[in-house]
């Protein structure tokens, strides 16, 4: 079987791999990159646990071929902090107790990112509809919507607190 | 990064009469929190081993089939196939052996029993392989009638599924084999005259489908047998020694051949108490002679692992005008899948269990289907029977004219009343969770146009079991606390704040660690909500023996008797104050000078379980034109004991709420005609998304356990119990219909109101 | 010295009806009052060994055999539940 060559940037980084040309780019993060912070949840597009971020949007990994990956941008958890620091998220998750388990932990961290990009100061209903494609099962949601919604306040913060700084 | 303590919104009252701890009862970042935010934390699936295999499973297309042959011929020929297996290739098991349920359930032998049911497997180099390879497997079969309800399997007319079976319980015990395993029967005092002492007595039928644990992480596991006869497993489960134990069972091997070390796991929730894919993937590897590593699909994971029961019960209480309930009968049925349970047992125990009736009568049935072997859920058989019971009582409250949390008042458990086993109850907090559910803003605010508001309790026994940890103490004075529970919800830095607590040192100086089966002595499953509560246990155990340990070093140090040597703050301090207090580190530091390393191991099985009650208040809105029902808001209160890490307490107040909502109004399996299952996918079974529902507020009770060293009685299960009844009894409030068969989906509730339903009134009796 | 022991309805089968009784020279362990109690009621030892909890003095012990009992103990025996 001939292996397809797909080069794109994964987390800032030029990234080049041999994937086959049915193969999900979910698993060929998993696989050929070892990049398993994109869980498996369903492989339907039911459960988001596959969450990633390819050109800026919002993406079930599970239902991209990685072929497609192409040129693209694509941002995994594994590429939401920077260096040392941890993004806004990450640490009101951990600071809120956010995850229980953790598995759908990475898949709601980018989608949470998704939307605050999309939409810095949302309100508690569209932190839910945003998160409506990613399942939990263990917190029943409370502490992550929380969380989203500290993190935003945060961001905000902080990023007023820079115009003010460049301002001043 | 920093690591900051926090304390989210919450409305959890401080801790009114307990101790004061230095870190029982904060809120750190828990310690393996880093690795989850960021994708490092590795879960089953996530397991790879250099030269591994991808196992698949072949899988039957028939509810109840007889195997004429099993040809594999023809996939063992496929490119990159390395091993294929069937019932065959396992240890014979004959009905009526322990391991025979167990045993057939992972493997089908002469017969497969329910749709998905494992027939063989195979190993690949690929996964695609794999898969083609399984497609080609030959199986033959015959079908058979399924039996696929629980009224079927009730009729003595329909033939038994295992001629092995005969009702146990029953008297005189039966001469025919029958689609009931079990019967138990639950009574006291005379039920006739009870209900003759009541002046209303209310009669209602309730039924439940199956539901799923719905763990986002599928099974998934990764073995790789050596030439020298053992075998590792890196899987998720919530016991490893567990799998050791039935992975060796199975394939009638020695317990040692087989190492477990647990990945993290994504979720269990009593699902993954038993074993599925873990003796496969060590005979594939064995014939293979490579690591194999299988992972389910999502569609596998509906089709062949355990759902909770279905169940179909008739429920009747009576009650004086005052409220107080003189009388109950319940006869009930569960469903249990192909093989027998102690569903119906868990359910006659719960069923009148939270509320002190002087006269009753359960008569409970285990009944199996052609559906798949049913597993643990939060708080086995209890959810159902309090749909029916919660209910009930809600109604005779309606019927009295009393405010339903005082009718529950007027009859709730306490200290010294007769459970119904017949022994008394140790002291529980089920009126306080009750006077803290009337207590809180939410009961007396107002609610809107087509809103309704209902109210319930539960009650879950909890348990004790076996657990071991161990407590090594570094030379700079940080601690490791190795234990045997896998952590399924922050158990880990519930473990790190007890010990930090016994220390006296900083919990983030604890690194908490779950060892694999031979680097941690046995511990019994994380089920029953008892890892907080007995590896609890064990931790501090462990911890006063290192404390004992280091005032002998710190004696030695000092050159006193150890006799005058105290332990406080993470410091020796000698009673006479001649020497200054030795900090931890210090004694660790000399610790080659005064008999080497600190390291000490805590096993015990723990007793004194305290039980835990929770009660549920919901406000429901139902759109009349739809018959959707949205949860508005929901206060859920439980008593802990004492909460060690008060969010993940409450998150598992709040996970189990919401799994409880779903149960209430979307969830359940559906088969067609055939027994196929129609809905193996979180399409078509839909758990709660974040857009269903509601802020949780999660009211943390606190009525210590006088039998554990914190006063912890667990959590894990309780929150399940009550929405089935509070979600029903809200959509009641709303709509004026009773709805009594779940789930309450769109369809349902519009056909109550429109046609009138289950009406309110059918079978209830006033002997005013 | 003498023990009350008391059994859940489920067990009145194998004890005639009785929900209790009052056993002078128990044993001093559950494991030799369950043996005194098959005796007196045949049946009902294999079925009390079967993953049975007591309930002993207001503790539920999941592992009884070889806990002690005392003069005036009041013994549960009581079914041990399992969990999720
Ligand atoms: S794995 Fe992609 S959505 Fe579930
Ligand atoms: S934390 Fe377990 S699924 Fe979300």
């Amino acid at each position: 079987m001939s292996r397809v060559h797909v080069t794109c940037t994964v987390n800032g980084d030029e990234t080049e791999f041999l994937c086959d040309g049915g193969q999900t780019l979910l698993n060929a993060l998993r696989d050929e990159l070892g990049l398993t912070g994109a869980k498996e949840g369903c492989g339907t597009g039911d459960c988001g646990s596959c969450s990633v971020i390819i050109d800026g949007r919002l993406t079930c990994s599970c239902l991209v071929l990685a072929p497609e990956a192409q040129g693209a941008a694509v941002l995994t958890v594994e590429g939401l902090a920077s260096g040392d620091d941890l993004h806004p998220l990450q640490q009101s998750f951990l600071e809120g107790a956010a995850l229980q388990c953790g598995v759908c932990t990475p898949g709601i961290l980018m989608a949470a990112a998704a939307l605050l990009d999309r939409n810095p100061d949302p309100t508690e209903t569209e932190v839910r509809y945003g998160l409506a494609g990613n399942l939990c099962r263990c917190t029943g949601y409370d502490k992550i919507v929380r969380s989203v919604l500290a993190a935003a306040d945060s961001q905000r913060t902080t990023s007023q607190r820079t115009n003010t700084e460049e301002t001043a | 990064m920093t690591v900051t303590e926090s304390r989210p919104e919450s409305s959890s009252e401080p801790p009114a009469a307990r101790p004061r701890y230095r870190f029982v009862g904060t809120r750190p970042v828990r310690h393996d929190g880093l690795d989850k935010v960021t994708g490092r934390a590795r879960f089953a699936a996530d397991c790879d081993l250099p030269g591994q295999l991808a196992g698949c499973v072949v899988r039957s297309p028939h509810a109840h089939a007889r195997i004429i042959s099993i040809d594999t011929g023809e996939a063992e020929a496929m490119p990159g196939v390395k091993a294929v297996i069937s019932g065959g290739d396992f240890p014979a098991v004959a009905p009526g052996d322990p391991n025979y349920d167990m045993g057939v359930n992972l493997m089908a032998r002469d017969r497969v029993l329910y749709e998905g049911h494992a027939v063989a497997a195979v190993a690949a180099l690929t996964t695609d392989q794999a898969r083609a390879a399984a497609a080609a497997v030959r199986v033959e079969y015959e079908p058979l009638p399924p039996v696929l309800t629980i009224d079927a399997a009730l009729d003595p007319a329909v033939g038994a599924i295992h001629a092995h079976m005969f009702t146990s319980g029953a008297d005189p015990a039966p001469t025919e084999p029958s689609n009931v395993s079990q019967l138990t029967n639950f009574a006291r005092g005379d039920t006739e005259a009870g209900f003759a002492a009541a002046d209303v007595v209310i009669e209602r039928e309730f039924t439940t489908q199956p539901v799923h644990q719905g763990y986002i992480e599928p099974h998934a596991v990764t073995a790789d047998a050596s030439q020298d006869g053992k075998a590792t497993v890196w899987c998720s489960s919530q016991g490893h020694f567990n799998v050791r134990a039935q992975t060796a069972a199975m394939l009638g091997w020695e317990t040692a051949r087989i190492k477990v070390v647990p990945a993290e796991i994504g979720g269990g929730f009593g699902g993954k108490t038993t074993i599925y894919l873990e003796p496969l993937a060590v005979l594939l590897s064995a014939k293979a002679g490579r690591p194999v590593k299988m992972v389910m699909t999502r569609s596998e994971v509906f089709r062949a692992t355990g759902p909770a029961p279905g169940s179909k019960f008739r429920v009747k209480l009576g009650a004086r005008s005052d409220g107080t309930l003189t009388a109950g009968k319940a006869q009930m049925a569960y469903s249990s899948g192909v093989f027998p349970s102690y569903a119906a047992f868990l359910g006659a125990w719960t069923v009148f269990e939270s509320y002190d009736i002087a006269d009753f009568e359960v008569e409970a049935r285990n009944v199996v289907l052609n559906t798949p072997r049913s597993a643990a859920y939060r708080a086995p058989s209890a959810p159902m029977s309090a749909l029916a019971t919660e209910t009930v009582v809600d109604e005779l409250a309606q019927a009295l004219g009393i405010d339903p949390i005082e009718m529950r008042l007027r009859n709730a458990v306490s200290e010294g009343a007769i459970n119904t086993l017949g022994a008394p109850f140790p002291r529980v907090g089920f009126t306080e969770c009750l006077e803290a559910i009337r207590d809180h803003p939410h009961y007396g605010a107002p609610l809107g146009p087509n809103q309704g508001r209902g109210v319930a309790a539960g009650h879950w026994f909890n348990i004790g079991e076996s657990s071991s940890a161990t407590v090594n103490l570094n030379e700079d004075g940080t601690a490791t606390v190795v234990t045997g529970s896998p952590d399924i919800g922050g158990s880990r830095a519930s473990m790190a704040l007890m010990a930090a607590e016994e220390l006296g040192i900083d919990v983030y100086d604890i690194t908490p660690v779950v060892g694999d089966t031979e680097s941690v002595g046995f511990t019994d499953i994380t089920e029953g909500s008892r890892a907080t509560f007995a590896t609890g246990m064990a931790v501090v155990e462990a911890c006063r023996r290192v404390v004992a340990d280091l005032r002998g070093r710190a004696a030695k140090m000092m050159g006193v008797d150890v006799s005058e040597v105290d332990w406080a703050d993470g410091s020796a301090v000698h009673a006479g104050g001649e020497h200054d207090p030795l900090p931890l580190a210090a004694i660790t530091a000399e610790a080659k000078k005064t008999g080497g390393p600190i390291t000490v191991t805590g096993s015990l099985d723990a007793k004194g379980v305290g039980p835990s009650f929770a009660v549920h208040l919901c406000d429901v809105e139902v759109d009349p034109e739809t018959g959707v029902v949205q949860v508005v808001r929901y206060t859920a209160a439980q008593d802990a004991g004492t909460a060690i890490h008060p969010s993940y307490v409450e998150g598992q107040i709040q996970g189990g709420a919401a799994q409880g909502i779903g149960w209430a109004l979307n969830e359940e399996y559906i088969y067609d005609g055939d027994g196929v299952m129609e809905n193996p996918g979180f399409l078509d079974y839909r758990v709660p998304v974040a857009s269903d529902l509601p802020m949780i507020d999660a009211v943390i009770v606190e009525v210590p356990n006088p039998n554990h060293p914190y006063g912890v009685r667990g959590v894990g299960e309780t929150s399940i119990i009550p929405p089935l009844a509070a979600v029903a009894n809200a959509v009641a409030a709303a709509t004026g219909r009773r709805i009594r068969d779940l789930p309450m989906s769109p369809v349902r509730v519009l056909d109550a109101i429109v046609n009138s339903g289950s009406d309110s009134t059918d079978s209830s009796s006033s002997n005013g | 010295m003498t023990v009350r022991v008391h059994f859940s309805s489920d067990l009145r089968r194998l004890t005639g009806g009785l929900t209790e009784v009052e056993v002078a020279d128990p044993g001093a362990t559950v494991k030799a009052l369950v043996a005194n109690l098959d005796g007196r009621f045949p049946g009902l030892g294999e079925r009390l060994s079967a993953g049975t909890a007591v309930m002993l003095d207001g503790e539920v012990i999941a592992h009884p055999d070889y806990e002690p009992v005392a003069d005036g103990s009041e013994v549960y025996f009581i079914h041990q539940p399992s969990g999720g």
